[in-house]
């Protein structure tokens, strides 16, 4: 190393002692400019020997595509010279692998991922429908006996399609309803809830109407079901509304004996009768609590009614739900009477 | 194809293996270590006359260099039958029995290393090298010959986009992305690698950039981005999130937060991200605070991804009425770089002289982004109390230039005029300046019709370098550049003209 170090100060020194002379510095300039020069020239040469030689130039090259891409400009027609015609497109949702008409899948997607500012108050919904609380439709809604099932309406993407009912399309843009809603929703923003209406009346054009005989409520639940929804849940029935605790089973509300007993009641009445005043405490639901809730309520659906799906559901029935739920409240027991007087098909009796 | 050499150089591999290549190469090609750059500068000479130049060949047999202008090393070839020489400028073996150069694809893999060995002993980056298929690439292209070039006047590139239920926001804020030039190089170039594909936002923004390309006519649905940014940006889920500016701002720290995940190796700083995102969007902003007793000044820079400017009466503070309502960018931009004074109200602690006292504020460009995006607030809403109060849109047409200059909002330019610490900054800085290049062109724009409750998103997209569309959903129409710039502009996307080298080794 030495020796190679004497070398390059003996170089540097004959270099600064060439370059002193100012006669030698262009003549210098021109030679190193003209190296470099030859230099990156036989660079491209090279790149253009190598990839003929090799084929790789070839490869690249390719055969033109005969189709025509040229820009079409004339009015009337876009750029590719279609007309534009809206086709009606399917989309897969990335969520449940339904097939989703793409015009409203962002309606679609932002229930079935529940996780929006909405998802709490349309997982709970949904299982405030589930459960079949069928005894506050006085008032705004009036019963939909005669209304086709929303669980069958939605086989596979193509929709029956049914005229909007005053009742729950149109209603729901009223800046009254949609305040109850509010409040029944447990304060969410008032922002989400014109969204949803919006997402609701912009949809298809169409509203599903619920229907009491949904398959999917926990009444006409297996007992299995049941039992494999109380592993998730709290199912406390509470005192004051009557519905079922959707929180965890270690939710704080409830105590473990009164878990028990919702427990214990199931075995015993094997599943069948006992199931009278279970409903949903939306009041007490927890956003944390709904993934598994999700989770278990999507497996109803797809096993209970294999055509449903839990986002339609959630947005057909979020009026009427509201409603009973807010009759609820207001009135508390008193509304059972005209529960039965409405000869709702399912017995809620006491 | 003949990557396969030559076989007289294949004999030559069979009986003394790649290592004499390899030795050549990493001392007398790319010199991959100082030993070998001083062993380089001192005996890379022809052996008979003594050049440095004239296309220096080394004898891959035995220790002989030589020149070829001169035909000193195809004397020695011939003398010593060692028909097999090394270039070496580029490394390419030269074979005197075939009487041409020779490629064979195990020493070609063996020069890339090595040349990527010198690079990393010199600490650049990579030697810039033109793209050549892989052995797997170059299959894929021969079973699939077909071309589709971006030529002129092409649709190559354009794809409309499906409205999936008042998504325009994200339609539009996707076009932009497609269209960006840099974004575009970058994704086209296929350098996204991905730890995991399936949740991963720039992964899908890639296969976005494949079906536009694709030269499939039929508009597209972003289904699967929307799910990907609500599910990684819970506060956007929902069906009611609208505005294309919030959008955009979270698919950028989406996609951002996803590069990371994929990290591109940064060996001089940690904690600067580089990411393509931070590359191309990140800027810095100064704000300096100046006392106004002692005239301290607190200085911090932040980094942004975009500049929101303010449509509306200026702050009253200030006291000086003729500010008026701006009506073009540069008034907001001048606006938005001015110092302001912060009220007799706020006190606030001056560092310099440890009293509270009043001061004015003053922002300015630190550093500017290689695609700046101006964000006209029309929709302005306070916030108080938690209760939004909505205001109303602000309609008025805002003159917007198609090449923008931003040197005098720069932080040395702004400053200069009113705090001196700020000048020492500007001769440090002297050699920079001088040739810093603060020229942008307008390449995309998003226009917002109708009301603040209810409206519809469109934008306008530059192709190829001067040709403009307009992007409303599924339809993309031709577009002059008149319609883009009378237009009543939302958000405004500029790319800068002139890309800087070693931009990131500055940090």
């Amino acid at each position: 190393m030495s020796v190679t170090e004497e070398r390059i100060q003996e170089l540097n020194r004959r270099f600064l002692e060439y370059m002193s002379k100012p006669e030698n510095v262009e003549t210098a300039t021109k030679e190193i400019y003209e190296d470099l020069l030859d230099e990156v020239l036989m660079g491209f040469v090279f790149d253009v020997h190598r990839t003929t030689k090799t084929g790789s130039s070839d490869v690249e090259e390719g055969i033109p595509d005969d189709e025509s891409y040229a820009i079409v400009d004339s009015p009337g027609l876009d750029v590719f010279g279609q007309h534009p015609v809206k086709k009606s497109q399917e989309c897969n949702c990335p969520n449940c692998e339904r097939s989703v008409a793409a015009c409203i899948f962002a309606n679609h997607l932002a229930k079935c991922i529940g996780m929006g500012r909405n998802s709490s108050r349309i997982a709970s919904l949904r299982i405030a429908n589930n459960s079949k609380d069928l005894n506050n439709y006085g008032g705004v809604l009036s019963d939909n006996d005669d209304d086709v099932d929303w669980s069958l309406t939605n086989d596979s993407g193509s929709k029956r399609k049914r005229p909007r009912k005053d009742r729950n399309g149109v209603s729901k843009r009223s800046g009254k309803q949609q305040k109850q809603q509010g409040n029944a929703a447990g304060g969410s923003g008032s922002s989400q809830r014109n969204g949803e209406t919006n997402a609701i009346v912009s949809g298809s054009g169409t509203v599903h109407s619920s229907n009491e005989n949904s398959p999917s409520n926990y009444e006409n639940m297996s007992l299995v079901d049941k039992r494999a929804l109380l592993t998730q849940i709290c199912g406390v029935v509470s005192e004051h509304t009557k519905k079922l605790c959707t929180r965890s089973i270690r939710c704080p509300q409830h105590t473990d004996d009164q878990r028990k007993e919702v427990r214990a009641n199931l075995d015993s009445s094997g599943g069948s009768n006992s199931q009278d005043n279970l409903h949903v405490d939306v009041d007490t639901y927890e956003e944390s609590d709904g993934q598994n809730l999700r989770d278990t309520l999507t497996r109803w659906d797809r096993e209970g009614s294999s055509h449903s799906s839990p986002a339609d559901s959630a947005s057909t029935t979020s009026t009427s739900s509201i409603s009973r739920k807010r009759e609820t409240k207001s009135k508390g027991k008193g509304k059972a009477s005209s529960k039965r007087d409405r000869g709702s098909p399912i017995s809620q009796g006491d | 194809m003949s990557d396969h050499g030559c076989i007289h150089l294949n004999n030559f591999k069979a009986a003394k293996g790649i290592q004499p290549y390899k030795v050549i190469h990493s001392y007398f090609v790319t010199s991959t270590s100082t030993e070998a750059r001083v062993r380089k500068a001192v005996s890379c000479l022809c052996h008979i006359c003594k050049t440095h130049k004239d296309r220096l060949h080394s004898c891959l047999h035995c220790i002989f260099f030589g020149c070829y202008i001169k035909g000193h090393i195809q004397e020695h070839a011939k003398t010593k039958k060692h028909f097999l020489a090394v270039d070496l400028c580029y490394g390419n073996i030269l074979c005197f029995q075939c009487g041409d150069y020779v490629y064979d694809r195990e020493l070609l893999a063996v020069a890339k290393a090595q040349w990527s060995e010198s690079a990393k002993s010199l600490s650049f980056g990579e030697f810039y090298r033109a793209w050549e298929p892989t052995q797997i690439e170059a299959e894929l292209l021969r079973k699939h010959p077909r071309r589709r070039r971006v030529v002129e006047n092409t649709t190559i590139g354009l794809r409309g986009l499906i409205n999936l239920g008042q998504t325009c926001f994200m339609n539009c804020i996707v076009q932009v992305l497609i269209h960006t030039p840099l974004l575009r190089d970058y994704f086209l170039a296929d350098r996204h690698h991905c730890p995991q594909p399936s949740r991963c936002l720039v992964c899908e923004v890639s296969h976005l950039f494949q079906e536009f390309y694709s030269g499939n006519k039929a508009p597209l649905t972003l289904h699967k981005l929307l799910h990907l940014i609500w599910t990684h940006v819970k506060h956007l889920a929902g069906y009611e999130q609208q505005d294309a500016h919030e959008f955009f701002i979270a698919t950028l720290d989406v996609l951002h937060r996803h590069c990371e995940a994929a990290p591109i190796l940064v060996k001089d700083n940690p904690h600067h991200c580089n990411c393509i995102i931070d590359q191309i969007f990140t800027g810095g902003l100064q704000s300096d605070v100046v006392c106004q007793v002692c005239n301290g000044v607190s200085t911090t820079i932040d980094p942004f991804w975009d500049i929101s400017l303010d449509l509306g009466p200026a702050a009253d503070s200030s006291g000086s009425d003729k500010s008026g309502l701006p009506t073009s960018l540069l008034d907001c931009l001048e606006r938005f770089t001015r110092a302001e004074h912060l009220g007799s109200t706020v006190k606030i602690k001056c560092s310099n002289c440890e009293t509270y006292q009043e001061s004015t504020k003053q922002l300015t460009m630190k550093q500017l982004p290689i695609v700046a995006s101006f964000h006209l607030k029309r929709f302005e809403h306070s916030s108080i109390q938690d209760k939004i109060c909505k205001k109303e849109k602000i309609s008025t047409f805002i003159s917007f230039p198609e090449q923008l200059d931003m040197t005098p909002f720069m932080s040395h330019k702004r400053n200069g005029n009113n705090n001196s610490a700020m000048i020492d900054g500007l001769f440090k800085n002297g050699e920079n300046l001088t040739f810093s290049d603060n020229r942008y062109s307008l390449f995309a724009v998003i226009n917002h019709k109708g009301s603040l409750e209810t409206g519809h998103y469109t934008a306008f997209i530059r192709q190829q370098r001067d040709q403009w569309f307009k992007c409303d959903d599924h339809l993309i129409t031709k577009a002059r550049l008149k319609d883009v710039l009378t237009s009543e502009g939302y958000l405004l996307f500029y790319h800068k003209q002139i890309l800087e080298y070693g931009r990131n080794n500055k940090v």
